[in-house]
């Protein structure tokens, strides 16, 4: 048990969903591990990728890992914070029909990817599903924290960003705008499942 | 006609999404559209979705990064 601040019907609800995570990178490896401290215990994490020392700036990973599998690393440093898991760890490069097939049982998805069409394929595949999804646009760079924040699209759809600041052009991924970011993420995932306001 | 585009009233000649998007300069490969609160689907058909007087159009941009 991590978050000692449940009320009972919260626990369950949080121990109840499974959320689907699209990247383990700067966003979905630390939008898992907030979902896992908040009291998400079902999780479905996608990730072909591998730790790297450049990622060391903003992603959930340790000097250690540098070399493993994303989503192998990442299960072992979820499992630090809550062993009692069901994580569905997938090293898979998605695509539009394997995203619909990998989170058919998930009921919140979060768009965790870095790539601008992969956004747009994560939308392609996922927005027809009806489920509840959560997305990210725009966090590179440093400072401007007030620019950045939570969109409502529709009735099911959350992106959190600044909808501007790519990442490409001297415009690099730093680790405190990103962490905004995948927060935002995680927070609207919770609100979703826990019927909050955004 | 008269339709709100992100929040402001304002006047277009375009007929169609993919027409909105032009004259606006969005580029349509990178932006995500909310049509009188329903999501489009990204691609050709939410392209050619009709637009209609008071229409209420907000685009999404889509940028790398995560």
């Amino acid at each position: 048990m991590t978050n000692l601040f449940l009320e009972d019907e919260e626990r369950k609800k949080l121990g109840n969903v499974r959320v689907g995570i699209a990247g383990a990178g700067g966003l979905g490896s630390n939008c898992a591990m907030l979902l896992v401290r908040a009291g998400v215990r079902k999780l479905v994490v996608c990730d072909f990728d591998r730790v790297e020392e450049s990622n060391l700036n903003r992603q959930f990973y340790f000097r250690d890992q540098i070399g493993m599998q994303k989503v192998a690393a990442l299960g072992e440093n979820l499992r630090r914070i809550e062993p009692d898991m069901e994580l569905d760890l997938r090293d898979v490069r998605l695509d539009a029909p394997a995203m619909r097939e990998v989170f058919a049982s998930c009921d919140v998805v979060v768009e965790a990817f870095d790539a601008a069409e992969s956004k747009l394929a994560f939308f392609e595949a996922m927005l027809p599903t009806g489920k509840k999804l959560v997305a990210a646009s725009g966090m590179a760079g440093w400072g401007r924290s007030n620019e950045i924040r939570v969109r409502k699209a529709g009735a099911n759809l959350a992106i959190a960003g600044d909808g501007t600041s790519g990442v490409g052009g001297g415009a690099y991924p730093q680790g405190a705008r990103v962490s905004i970011v995948a927060a935002m993420e995680a927070n609207s995932a919770l609100a979703f499942i826990l019927g909050e306001d955004l | 006609m008269k339709i709100a585009f992100q929040g402001e009233n304002v006047e277009t000649q375009a007929g169609t999404v993919g027409e909105l998007l032009s004259e606006r300069g969005c580029d349509a490969k990178s932006s995500l559209v909310e049509l009188d609160g329903e999501v489009l689907s990204p691609g050709a058909d939410s392209a050619a979705k009709a637009l209609h007087e008071g229409a209420r159009v907000d685009v999404f941009k889509l940028v790398a990064g995560g």
